[in-house]
């Protein structure tokens, strides 16, 4: 009998030892919105607008180069229970429209789920709401608004003029 | 009878006679029959504030000897051009007259109005003008600037976020104005030219752009000058006494004096620094650590714009019609994109464009043919001809003095540091645009300082009466120095233009000139009071020309046409006056009325009326553009507006400039708020 006990505690810290090993550290799920925001993060040229599926409207171009900053990474993990994490960060926006100089604009941007929304620095928000999505290699990234769709390709600096 | 008087008389019919003797006219020429008793057609001023002994004649052709020893005959002493020909110019001058203005020397016992009639019995005489004076506009009042200012520590600089390190800009309130109450209890925040943000981040002028002081001498060698004033190499590098680039004036080094034909004399009983101030005002050497700054005088790396002196007053004397004449044809001559003219007549004399410049005859008088060759002068890559700049007056008369008047010419009103239109300026029709020009009697803790005026250069060696010899700087008021101010931001726009590779017509870039101005209306409201005066300030309501001048907005205008973005599917107002100046809402607009009242129709091109999808006419409303578009597209408005006043100047009144506008327009299914892509 003792001999039986003794393999039962043995088999017991033997599972239990195994248990041990098999069990992983709890990890969270990876987030899909950081990952996003890592991948919004840097500088953008406009290169296509819907309804021209150019840089003009009419007669008229369009120069728009955007800077993205993240924010220190949101922690948050996208559990079932809790609302949608959200990443933010500043934005630098240069555009030339027409002929002339470039206008800079900055403010602030937040992404909840694949949803882009932004401020300028004045308070004033952005015309439009964007769904965000990127091609693979995450070197396009396009801009869906409700009424307008807008490409940009990812480059590597701003113009030597900005 | 008088024994003095009876050889005169006696003198003079005889010379009546002899000059009847040599007519070379018809028997039906009107001027033939006229005889002494009635005044000719072609004398298109009078005597009265002229220079005695002298009469300015415009023959029909270059005078042939014969032609010459008759006109001689009526008793003149001599008879020589008005202006040498420059090598090169010959078309031009042809082209403008100038080759044909004589002047005619009097004997001293002919009085100037016999001999010119006598003289219009002449065919080959077109026109007599008397050689009538200008004056400057400055006030009587010139400052020195006291220890404390001339020692202030340039370590305020940094705390009060100056461009530049030179001492005496923070008392230059008209470049930057902080509200600064030590300089006057009423000071308005703001009323300034915005200026800083064009030297901190677009330019501070460029060495090729000269620019003209019509006026008193510059001090060329002033410590504050110096490194910006233009020189004739020429002449610097040839011999004294010799005219070596051959244009007819011997050491003209950094300009001319007109009134001496020598060399250039700032000091001496009579003179007041005015030019060396204007001077200062226009171009003062920016970031050199001393002294002031000038609108146009660079960032400190040798940038700054160049001043030409052509001096038309020294001491008591000069201030002619042919003076100012021979001065204005030298600065186109000799490089000049500007000249800088705080002077005029005496407020009232002409009332219309035609009573100055026509006469009785459809002929010119000299200094406005000098004007128009002038402006067909190109001495720089960015605009087609020159751009004079004239003050307006210091009358506080309801209309500007002349030639500044001119409806195509650009004419300065002044305000002072309560951004208000000051006790002494002219207004009203004629007036294009208001600056600061300064004002004394501001009060700061029951006194008045000079720091509520404008400062900027003078000659050290005027301070005879102050116990502050040797200081280079003073204080000083009028529309005088309102003028410095918007030919330095001329010059400033002309050398950003050339940097960007821009290039416009003079009519165009005066213009933008006029409609790169801030709102000045809104607050002429009840009265002002100084000292022992009381304004009221509802009688310079719309009477202040575009408004105050805003370099920072020129810069912008500059750049091109701006292009603002609207949204499809709705009437919607633009706000343009971060291109058209604050001041867009006070300008009597010019085109087709709309449907309602106030509504101005702006112009469309059917193509971009089609590519905006335009349901009707964008129009003006209380100074907003209001549009409708339907389509993504884009398309360029027209807006047309009169500047300094409610009616374009003419021949028959005066009256403001007509300016046209063009503002390009992109329409989107949605637009943010600031103009902003996102």
């Amino acid at each position: 009998m003792k001999k039986i006990v003794h393999s039962a505690s043995y088999g017991m810290a033997f599972l239990f030892v195994l248990a041990l090993i098999g069990c992983k550290p709890h990890e969270p799920a990876e987030d899909p919105t950081a990952k996003m925001a890592a991948a919004l993060a840097g500088t953008w040229n406009l290169i296509s607008i819907t309804e021209t599926r150019s840089v003009t409207i009419g007669s008229e171009a369009v120069d728009v180069y955007v800077v993205f900053e993240t924010d220190a990474p949101a922690a948050t993990r996208a559990d079932k229970d809790q609302s949608p994490s959200s990443s933010t960060g500043t934005f630098t926006l240069h555009q030339m429209l027409g002929t002339g100089r470039f206008r800079t604009f900055r403010g602030t941007w937040t992404l909840t789920s694949t949803l882009l929304t932004g401020t300028y620095s004045n308070g004033t928000p952005w015309g439009a709401q964007y769904e965000v999505t990127f091609d693979d290699a995450d070197s396009r990234l396009t801009l869906t608004a409700p009424t307008e769709t807008c490409i940009y390709t990812r480059v590597n600096a701003l113009p030597s003029e900005l | 009878m008088n024994r003095k008087v009876t050889p005169i008389l006696l003198a003079a019919g005889l010379l009546v006679s002899a000059c009847a003797d040599r007519l070379d006219v018809t028997a039906t020429s009107p001027d033939a029959t006229a005889g002494t008793a009635t005044r000719s057609k072609k004398i298109i001023n009078t005597s009265e504030q002229s220079r005695p002994g002298v009469l300015l004649l415009k023959l029909s052709e270059i005078p042939s000897d014969e032609v010459r020893a008759k006109l001689m005959g009526c008793g003149l002493e001599d008879l020589q051009p008005v202006f040498p020909s420059t090598p090169g110019k010959e078309e031009l001058e042809r082209r403008f007259g100038l080759d044909r203005w004589y002047e005619a020397t009097l004997s001293d016992s002919q009085t100037a109005d016999q001999t010119a009639n006598a003289l219009c019995a002449f065919n080959e005489v077109e026109t007599v003008q008397f050689d009538e004076i200008f004056r400057n506009e400055e006030s009587e009042y010139v400052f020195p600037v006291s220890e404390a200012e001339m020692s202030s520590p340039a370590a305020t600089r940094a705390a009060e976020d100056l461009p530049f390190n030179d001492p005496l800009l923070r008392y230059q309130w008209g470049f930057i104005n902080i509200g600064d109450v030590s300089q006057a209890e009423d000071i308005y925040k703001g009323a300034d030219i915005n200026v800083k943000n064009v030297w901190k981040n677009l330019c501070g002028g460029d060495p090729d752009i000269i620019v003209a002081v019509v006026d008193e001498a510059v001090k060329y060698n002033h410590p504050d000058l110096a490194a910006n004033m233009w020189v004739n190499e020429a002449e610097k590098n040839g011999k004294p006494g010799v005219d070596d680039d051959g244009n007819g004036y011997v050491d003209d080094i950094y300009g001319y004096n007109f009134v001496r034909n020598g060399e250039l004399h700032w000091d001496g009983e009579g003179n007041t620094g005015h030019g060396t101030h204007c001077a200062g005002t226009i171009a003062a050497v920016n970031n050199n650590g001393i002294g002031v700054c000038g609108v146009a005088g660079g960032t400190g790396k040798g940038d700054g714009c160049r001043i030409m002196s052509c001096q038309i007053y020294d001491q008591k004397d000069g201030g002619n019609a042919r003076t100012v004449a021979k001065a204005i044809k030298y600065a186109a001559d000799m490089g000049a994109s500007i000249i800088s003219c705080s002077f005029g007549y005496t407020g009232g004399t002409y009332k219309s464009d035609a009573a100055y410049r026509n006469g009785n005859n459809k002929t010119n008088q000299v200094e406005y043919d000098a004007l128009k060759y002038f402006e067909a002068t190109k001495n720089n890559p960015v605009v087609d001809g020159g751009i004079p700049i004239f003050a307006a007056g210091n009358d506080g008369d309801p209309y500007a003095t002349y030639p500044g008047a001119l409806y195509d010419i650009i004419s300065v009103s002044a305000f002072g540091p309560d951004y208000l239109p000051t006790y002494y300026t002219n207004y009203g029709p004629g007036c294009n645009i208001v600056a600061p020009g300064g004002e004394y009697y501001h009060k700061v803790n029951n006194s008045y300082p000079p720091e509520c005026m404008i400062l900027s250069c003078y000659p050290s060696e005027l301070g005879d009466s102050w116990d502050v010899r040797d200081k280079d700087y003073s204080y000083s008021q009028g529309t005088s120095m309102a003028t410095p101010h918007v030919s330095g931001v001329a010059a400033l726009a002309l050398s950003y233009a050339k940097k960007l590779g821009k290039t416009f017509t003079a009519k165009e870039f005066k213009e933008l000139l006029l409609s790169s101005a801030n709102d000045f209306d809104s607050r002429l409201k009840g009265e002002k009071k100084l000292y022992n005066q009381t304004l009221n300030l509802g009688n310079y309501r719309k009477q202040m020309g575009t408004g105050s001048i805003d370099t920072y907005i020129f810069m912008m205008q500059i750049e091109g046409i701006p292009c603002l973005t609207a949204e499809i599917g709705r009437n919607q107002w633009i706000d343009v006056s971060q291109y058209f100046g604050t001041s867009s809402v006070n300008l009597t607009y010019l085109g087709e009325p709309g449907k309602e009242e106030g509504q101005v129709l702006c112009e469309v091109s059917d193509e971009d009326r089609a590519s905006l999808g335009l349901q009707q006419d964008p129009y003006m409303q209380y100074g907003k553009l209001y549009i409708y578009p339907t389509k993504i597209g884009s398309g360029k408005v027209k807006v047309r507006a009169i500047a300094g006043g409610s009616i374009i100047g003419g021949d028959e009144a005066i009256g403001g400039m007509e300016m046209t506008q063009e503002v390009s327009i992109i329409s989107r299914s949605f637009k943010s708020a600031t103009g902003g892509w996102l």
